[in-house]
């Protein structure tokens, strides 16, 4: 399963308010960095928010997915942020994002790297699966749905 | 005329540890019964434009990434060349682009492959991600056999063994 591993109970955020979209991208490097799965966080974040500046990664309906790729990562590695009233994220649509992926990346593992994009992607159109993560009460919740797979209907 | 049913086979390489398996036990059955072992690396560029397509990256950001993606399996073949040496077994490898499904059944068949060998075909993200996948679809257009390898203790105790 693609998501496996990449986003962990360690790395979830449920009941996001009141944060803006430089603030929360910061939370987001910083869990990553306390799991232990990246050591250069200015690296990391300085990455991520250049990517950011270049243009908005609020793809629409409802979700966003910051990324970059840096130095100094373990494997593709992954933090989400769920926002049941939504968050300003600039994003295509105009409207507020639910669901911010954070996915970074070493440099040589671009595939894995485009595989975990794309899964995400497809997650961001199932309103089943969105529905649920919304409605997840825990961090394990979340990775649980995350990592199922095969979805009866999107 | 006969035709060996080992005789050429066209190992598939993606960036994962179950294609590796797939090499071990392609190697395996290489070394076993004598066949011309051919690996190939479909780098995705279906994959790099349905990111374009979705948004997910910003002008010339893929530019970087389909060279990483170069690199990426040049390192995999790199690696799939060395557990061929390492068993005495001889691999022509080859990176190719485009649709990975569509490389490998066209290769498959101007190589004269009697066997193709995956690895392991990941679970699907949906019903309609399962008609997409490149393993799945591999299986379904491949004019020759298709061999799926899984058990990675099994392949490992197979290929040390030789």
């Amino acid at each position: 399963m693609v998501l496996a591993n990449v986003i962990t109970e360690a790395t979830v955020r449920i009941d996001v308010s009141d944060v803006d979209k430089w603030a929360l991208i910061e939370d987001l490097v910083d869990l990553i960095v306390k799991s232990g799965k990246a050591t250069d966080r200015e690296a990391l974040l300085t990455a991520v928010v250049e990517r950011e500046q270049q243009g908005s990664t609020g793809l629409g309906q409802g979700i966003a997915i910051p990324h970059a790729r840096a130095e100094g990562i373990d494997g593709v590695v992954g933090a989400l942020a769920i926002s049941a009233g939504g968050i300003d994220f600039d994003s295509a649509d105009g409207e507020p994002v639910h669901f911010v992926f954070l996915i970074v990346a070493p440099p040589n593992e671009s595939t894995r790297y485009l595989k975990t994009l794309s899964a995400i992607t497809f997650i961001g159109k199932s309103e089943s699966k969105t529905s649920r993560l919304l409605s997840a009460s825990t961090p394990g919740e979340v990775v649980s749905i995350l990592e199922e797979n095969g979805e009866t209907s999107l | 005329m006969v035709v060996a049913p080992l005789g050429k086979i066209l190992l598939a390489v993606d960036a994962t540890e179950t294609a590796l398996d797939a090499a071990k036990y392609g190697i395996a059955i290489a070394r076993t019964y004598g066949a011309d072992l051919h690996a190939v690396y479909v780098v995705n560029e279906s994959l790099l434009e349905e990111l374009l397509r979705a948004k997910v990256f910003v002008e010339g950001e893929e530019v970087d990434l389909e060279v990483d993606l170069e690199e990426d399996g040049k390192r995999y073949l790199s690696y799939v060349e060395k557990l061929a040496r390492d068993k005495h077994v001889t691999v022509t490898t080859e990176l190719l682009k485009g649709i990975v499904h569509r490389e490998i059944v066209d290769k498959a068949t101007q190589i004269g492959a009697t066997l193709i060998i995956i690895g392991e075909i990941d679970e699907p993200l949906s019903r309609k991600d399962a008609f997409h996948d490149e393993g799945e679809m591999i299986l379904r257009r491949a004019g020759c056999p298709v061999l799926i390898v899984k058990g990675e203790t099994l392949v490992d105790d197979i290929y040390d063994s030789l």
